[in-house]
Formats: structure tokens, sequence, C-alpha cells
């Protein structure tokens, strides 16, 4: 008897634990599924409103795809008439007929990759004592970070061309209204990035410092400066990649570099020379780039700071 | 308040009804005491009783919301610009974790301590004096480190970096080194490296030095005086003899603490 | 008390001192020569002190002008111009950011074995970017006629070689080990690419991808000098004639829909970023 009921106390125990088990299951599998659909929901509506943004975006685009289609020829034309008489018997010469301006289109890029060079140098530096202003955790009031931010806000927005304008109307025509507008333009790109870069410092570091005696632009530099130098280089040097290209295309304003040479060719319908000053740019851009990437690799690799 | 009120002997620290407050809650308050000048003080108590704010409160670090604390006379509270900058540097500080750049070499590091003495401006890039130089390299193998010279901070070890911490206060010329649990994160050989440079220094130099540590027997040992502090206020103030099991508790209030600090 | 007497501790480890004599000249030649180039740059820049000052006094005046700013009525104008601006970059990054998915995929070095291929890819690209898009711009205009369609292809176009850039390094830096573990489970290499590779890589593409639309916004402001469509047509016609005050008024509502922009794309960010770590059903 007594057994029985012990065996029965089991029975009883083993079918609790059982619906106990089953109502978990069915409870999580409710649960599931109501944040599966959730997040199909939520998928589903992302999709419509990115379909619906496309909609209106190509109808005030202009998009026409058939239009596109059909004007491929001309793609294929306007190259055509871009590629010169190339032949290999008689190949210097024709390269000197393609290449007739090339030492003043040269000069010319010589420019470009000045303008873009110091342009990055002023981005740089007048960036690097922006971000320290501009950033919350470091900054010396907070009025100074929102004036800094706001400031660098309308430097990256202007576009270089429109500072381009400005400055040359201002400074007169030549490649310097060019290093102000894309420097202006590098401290306003650059100036955020920093900041940005800054916030994440360990703040543990800069207190160290602090609690010497340190002014505060002591306190960037020794507390701030090591942990951010890596990240500000590879910014500096990226930006430099973008100023190059940038700096091409300022002398469509007067504001010196091959950008001149460029919008003559254009206008005046010399497409083999359009070709010839694009591979030229194109060239050094490629050149530039590899430079830079070089040294950015070494940059990030060696982090090794010290005092001079 | 006028500085005559209070007692000014030379490299007396005094504070008077001392309260920081953050938002609702009490971080100290009602913390009165006098430490002369070269005594080395233990302040003990459980994690929160407010020990790291009253280091703070002492460099500047953090101000306080009412009270006072006067060095030699001096408010300590009103000063500012220059004035504070030059507090901080002969109140130097030592952290838990060390608070070393860790970029820079040991050396560098150790130069900032330099930051605060004139010439001010060529440090802004990088040069310093020779003679400063010669006193961070000469710290340095006070400390036993000055093979170490140039690597870099986070290479060493945390008790040689500590030490390197502790090279940095020494060139800063201090009146007071705050040590805000120096010994917290190091294990019992490198603890003991550190609270002998701390005590040596003391004595030799005749430097205060205020110790916030989270074991008793260390406080007794290296420490002529100990201040107990629960939930913000002191509970203890006196002779590291007079610290027996009924003070014990009324400083940290839980036997669970308390195992945990002796 | 017990003052320390200060030692010279130059002679016992000089190389803790700055070096003195003959290789501490050299640094200062080193030092000069790099100066004199930076002169010589200026000069070949026509920088001088003078063009500096009076261009800086005729600044602050043409700045005077600028307020207050003035629409002269032609706010709707304006405002349909920004949206043919926003519409330009949108579009253009969309397309890019999808172009680029398989280009990169091509390109990049632990995907794609076949060495050539990566390079023709790689090299292409680095032509594309290589032109501003302005360039593109004057191109496509070329091709299909003024109006915003110039635009997206030069946008699409530019982006494309950019995004495959960054998407192949993106790629070429995730993690082997986390790829290794899937292929390790069995999995063919397309399955290893999708489920190893693509998790890794995809919040760093829609990342870049935001960003990228952001900053389009702003550098398609300009392509309507060529005729590409947008407002940069009716910034330049307002320069040339020196209307400034309206000139400001265009960069306000030019910064008004950037900063609009930007807050969205940086609530997109955070969602999305957010959302692809929750795993998948």
């Amino acid at each position: 008897m007594v057994a029985d009921n012990a065996h029965h106390q089991d029975a009883l125990q083993l079918n609790h634990s059982l619906t106990n088990a089953a109502l978990a299951r069915q409870r999580f599998n409710e649960a599931f599924m109501h944040r599966r659909s959730q997040l199909r929901r939520q998928w589903v509506i992302g999709a419509l409103l990115i379909m619906i943004l496309i909609g209106i975006s190509s109808v005030i685009g202009e998009v026409n795809l058939v239009h596109l289609w059909d004007r491929l020829p001309r793609f294929t034309s306007y190259f055509g008439r871009m590629v010169p008489e190339l032949s290999w018997a008689t190949l210097w010469p024709d390269l000197a007929r393609w290449y007739w301006n090339g030492w003043v289109w040269l000069a010319a890029l010589w420019q470009t990759i000045l303008i873009a060079i110091y342009a990055t140098l002023i981005g740089i530096v007048f960036g690097y004592i922006a971000s320290f202003l501009g950033a919350r955790n470091l900054s010396p009031h907070p009025s100074y970070t929102f004036f800094t931010r706001r400031l660098m806000e309308l430097a990256r927005t202007v576009p270089e061309l429109v500072f381009a304008v400005l400055f040359v109307y201002s400074f007169g025509l030549g490649p310097l209204a060019g290093v102000l507008a894309i420097g202006l333009h590098s401290m306003g790109a650059l100036g955020k990035l920093f900041a940005d870069v800054a916030e994440n410092v360990d703040l543990e570091q800069v207190k160290g410092v602090r609690s010497t005696g340190a002014s505060w632009s002591q306190t960037m530099v020794f507390g701030v400066t090591p942990q951010v130098l890596p990240d500000y280089l590879s910014y500096g040097l990226l930006r430099l990649e973008i100023n190059v290209r940038a700096a091409s295309i300022l002398g469509f304003v007067g504001a010196g570099g091959i950008g001149q040479e460029l919008y003559t060719a254009v206008k005046s319908f010399n497409h083999t020379d359009i070709s010839a000053i694009v591979i030229m740019l194109i060239i050094s851009v490629i050149i530039i780039d590899s430079f830079c990437s070089w040294v950015r690799g070494r940059v990030i690799g060696r982090d090794n700071l010290k005092a001079i | 308040m006028i500085p005559n009120q209070v007692r000014s002997a030379p490299g007396l620290l005094v504070t008077k009804n001392l309260e920081r407050r953050f938002g609702e809650s009490i971080a100290v308050s009602g913390v009165s005491f006098e430490v002369p000048r070269g005594q080395m003080v233990a302040i003990i108590g459980r994690s929160g009783a407010g020990k790291s704010t009253l280091l703070n409160l002492t460099n500047r670090l953090l101000d306080p919301t009412s009270g006072s604390i006067f060095y030699e006379g001096l408010d300590i509270a009103r000063l500012n610009g220059d004035a504070l900058l030059a507090w901080r540097r002969n109140c130097a500080m030592i952290f838990q974790r060390f608070n070393l750049v860790d970029r820079l070499d040991v050396l560098t590091n150790v130069l900032t301590g330099r930051l605060n003495h004139p010439p001010r401006w060529p440090k802004l890039f990088g040069r310093f004096s020779e003679e400063d130089r010669d006193r961070a390299i000469d710290a340095l193998y006070t400390l036993g480190l000055d093979d170490q010279a140039l690597k870099r901070a986070d290479q060493l070890s945390g008790g040689q970096q500590q030490r390197v911490a502790i090279a940095r206060a020494l060139v800063q010329e201090p009146k007071i080194i705050l040590a805000d649990e120096p010994v917290a994160s190091l294990d019992p050989i490198n603890s003991k490296s550190v609270m002998d440079a701390l005590r040596t220094i003391n004595q030799e130099r005749d430097i205060t030095v205020l110790c916030n540590l989270h074991s008793v027997p260390l406080a007794k040992e290296y420490c002529d005086r100990i201040i107990g502090l629960n939930a913000g206020k002191i509970v203890f103030d006196g002779a590291c003899a007079d610290l027996g099991e009924e003070e014990l508790f009324e400083v940290y209030g839980s036997l669970t603490a308390l195992q945990d600090a002796l | 008390m017990n003052k320390p007497k200060l030692i010279s501790w130059r002679a016992l480890r000089p190389e803790l001192y700055p070096r003195r004599g003959l290789a501490a000249w050299r640094g200062y030649v080193v030092m000069l020569i790099v100066m004199i180039l930076f002169l010589f740059g200026l000069s070949e820049l026509e920088v001088t002190a003078e063009r500096l000052y009076k261009g800086s006094l005729k600044l602050v005046d043409v700045f005077g002008l600028m307020v207050p700013p003035e629409s002269k009525g032609r706010t709707a104008e304006y405002l349909f111009a920004i949206a043919e601006t926003v519409s330009m970059a949108f579009l253009g990054t969309l397309v890019a950011s999808i172009l680029a998915i398989p280009l990169s995929l091509m390109g990049a070095r632990n995907i794609m074995p076949i060495g050539p291929v990566r390079f023709f890819v790689r090299r292409s690209s680095d032509v594309v970017r290589g032109l501003d898009s302005l360039v593109w711009a004057i191109f496509f205009v070329g091709v299909v006629g003024l109006g915003p369609f110039a635009g997206i292809l030069a946008i699409t176009v530019n982006d494309t070689g950019i995004l495959t850039k960054l998407y192949a390094e993106a790629l070429e830096n995730t993690d082997a080990e986390q790829s290794k573990g899937v292929r390790a489970t069995g999995a063919s290499r397309l399955q290893t690419l999708l489920f190893g590779v693509l998790p890794q890589v995809m919040p760093v593409f829609l990342a870049n991808s935001l960003y990228f639309v952001e900053s389009n916004v702003r550098s398609a402001t300009i392509l309507g000098v060529v005729g590409a469509g947008g407002i940069g047509f009716f910034l330049m016609d307002r320069m040339m004639i020196s209307a400034w005050r309206e000139v400001a008024y265009i960069i306000l509502l030019v910064l008004i829909t950037v900063a609009v922009i930007d807050t969205l794309s940086r609530i997109l960010r955070q969602r999305l970023i957010g959302q692809s770590s929750i795993a998948r059903h």
C-alpha cells in the first residue's frame, strides 16, 4: 500500500514537472514568435520606407534609365574621341603630340599637389587645436565646445569651391585662395574627426598629468596627445588624399592648380587634352594614395612617443 | 573667512567642517582635522566611505560644497588660476591605478611632474631643462628604476609603475603627498616596497603623507596616525595604538567589511 | 629638513639627455632645411604677407555684406534645389553601396584568390575615385544632358570606387579566426562567406555608407555648378553677381538641411548597428 502511494507520489511529481516544462516551452515559443514577428514588421517597415525614398528621389532626380541606355553609345564615342592616335611605329612623336603642353600641365599639377599639402597642414594644425576645445570631456567650458563644434560644422559644410570663389574675390586669383579654401574646409572636417577621437581618451591618464599642477594646455599636450596622435595622423593623411582631388578642380574658379587647364580643355573640346590631363591626375593620385597608405601603416604600427 | 582665525604654523594642514555632496548623496561631511608637517597619516574606511573624495578635495581635483581647508593659513578652497595650479604641484597625488601616460616613456612621465615649474612655455614643446632632467633621473635612481627610463610606461609591472608615479610626485618637490589606495592593485612584495618608499620619503624629506589604505595592518605598520571614515564622517582620529576592536567596528560598521580590511 | 643635492646625470646616462655638439647641430640643420622648403613652397603658391593682410580686410568686408541673409522670395526654388541635392546624394550612395559589395568581394585578398582579377578591380577603383565627382559630373552632363540625373551618375560612379576600396579593406581586416570557426563546422566557401565574414563587416559597411550619405550631401551641393542639378547652380550664380546676402541665405538653408540629415543618420546608425548584433532567427 505504502509502496503504491510512493509510486503514486512519484508519478504525480513527474507529471507536475512535465507540465511545468511544457508550460515553460510554450511561454518561450510565444515570446519567440512575438519577437520574430516584431522584427519582421520592423524590417518590412524599413524596406517600405527605403522604397518610398527611392521613389521620391528618382522622381526629383529625374532618373531615366531608358535615356541612359539610349545615350550609351555617346559614352563610348566620348571615350573614343579622348583616345589619341597612337601607333607603335610612331610612338614617341605621337606621345609628344598628345602631351604637347606637358610641361605646363606638369607645373600646374605640381602646384595642385602643393596646394593640397599646405591646405592639409593648415587643417591638421588648426584642427588639432580646435579638437580639444570641441571635446566635451576636455574643453575648459561647455560654451567653448558649443561654439567650436558649430564653427567646425560651418567650415566643413560650405563646399570648398564656394570658399574658393569667396577667397578669389578677396585675395585675388591664384593658388593662395585655393590653399585657404581647402585649408578652412579641412580644419572643419579634421576638427570634428579629431574631437570625436579626443572624446574617447582614457581620462585617468589625463587626471594623472593634471594632478601635477599642469595647466590646461600642458595637460592636453602630455596627457591627451600621446593617446590620440596615431589616430590624428591617420585622419590627416586620409585628408591629404581627399585634398589632392579637391585641389584639382579649384582651377575652375581661378584658385590655382591643374583645374584651370582642365577647364580650358573641356570648354574648347580638346578631348585628347582632357585625357592627357586626366591620366596625369590619376597617376599622381595613385602615387600619393600609396604613399599615404604606407605612412599610415607605419604610424599606426609604431605606437611609441618620446619627449624631444 | 579670515585666515587669521585659523592656526597657521609652517606646514600645517587644517580642515574645518569640510563637506562634499554629489546631488543628493553626501560623500564627506563635518570633516575637521589638523595635520602637522611631516606626519604620515593613514585614512581607513570601507569603500565609499569618502576616502578618495577627501584626498581629491585636498588637492582641489574636487571642490568642497561647504567647509574650508587651509594650508599654512592659505585658503585652499578659494584658490584660482596659477595659484591653484601651484597648489596642485605642492600637493602631489599617487593613484591606485598609477595614472601614468601609457604611451609615453618612463622618463617623460616623471618629467610631467616638473610642468608647473618655470619655464612653462618650452615644456609645451617637450623641452625640459637640464636641471629638470637631473631631478627626474635622480628620483628614478632613488626608486631603483633608472634603467627603465626609456621604456614605455605600460611595459612596466604594476609595482614599477607605481614607483614611477612616486618619482613623478617627488620631482614636483611637494609639501604633501596624497596617496589614494597606492597598493590596492599590487601584490604583497610590491606593496611593501611602495610603502617603504613612501615612509622613507616621509621621514627623510619631511614631506607630509596622507595615505588611503584598505588594509589596517598596513596602516598600523607604516603610519603615525590613523583617521577612520565611516559614511563621510570621521569616527576615529588618533594614534595607531589607540585603534582597538571597538574603534575598528565604528569605522567599518560590519564584520565582513572588517574582515576584508584585516 | 633634508634637501638632496642635485647632481648631473649627463655623464653617467647620456642617452637620457638631448644630444649636444655635432649631433645637435645635425638636428638644427634639418629643421632649417624644412623651414626653407616650407618658405619656398609658400613663394611657389604666391603667398605674400601683403596679400594675406589686404585679402583679410576685404574678406571681413564681404562678411559684413552677408548680414542679414536675404531670400528675395526664392525660398521655394532653393528648397527644391536642395531636395534635388539630397536625392542625388541618397540615390548615388545607395547604388554605389550595392555595387561595391560584389566588387569589394572581388577585390579582397582573403576572398578572391585570383590575383589579376583583384588587381583589375582595385586599380579600376583607384582610377574611378582618383577624379573628383565634379569631373565625373562634367562627363555625365555630356552624356545624359543637364539635370540631376548626371549628378546621380557622377556620385554613383565616384562612390563605387571609394566604397569598393573601403569595403575591401574592411574585408581584409576581418578576424580570420571567426571565419575559420565557421569553416570548421563543414560549411562550404559560400556559407563561410555568408556566416563567417559578412556578419563582421556588415556594421562597418553600414556605418561607412551612412557616413557617406552625410558627406555626399555636402559635396553634392557643388555639382550644380556644372549643370548637374542641385543647389550648386544657384549658389554659384548668386556669388558671381556678388549678391552676398542671398549667398548667406542659401548657405544657411544648406546648413539646416545638413544638420537634419546628420541627426537622422546618427539615429539610424545607432538603431541599425545595435540591431545587427541581435541573433538572426
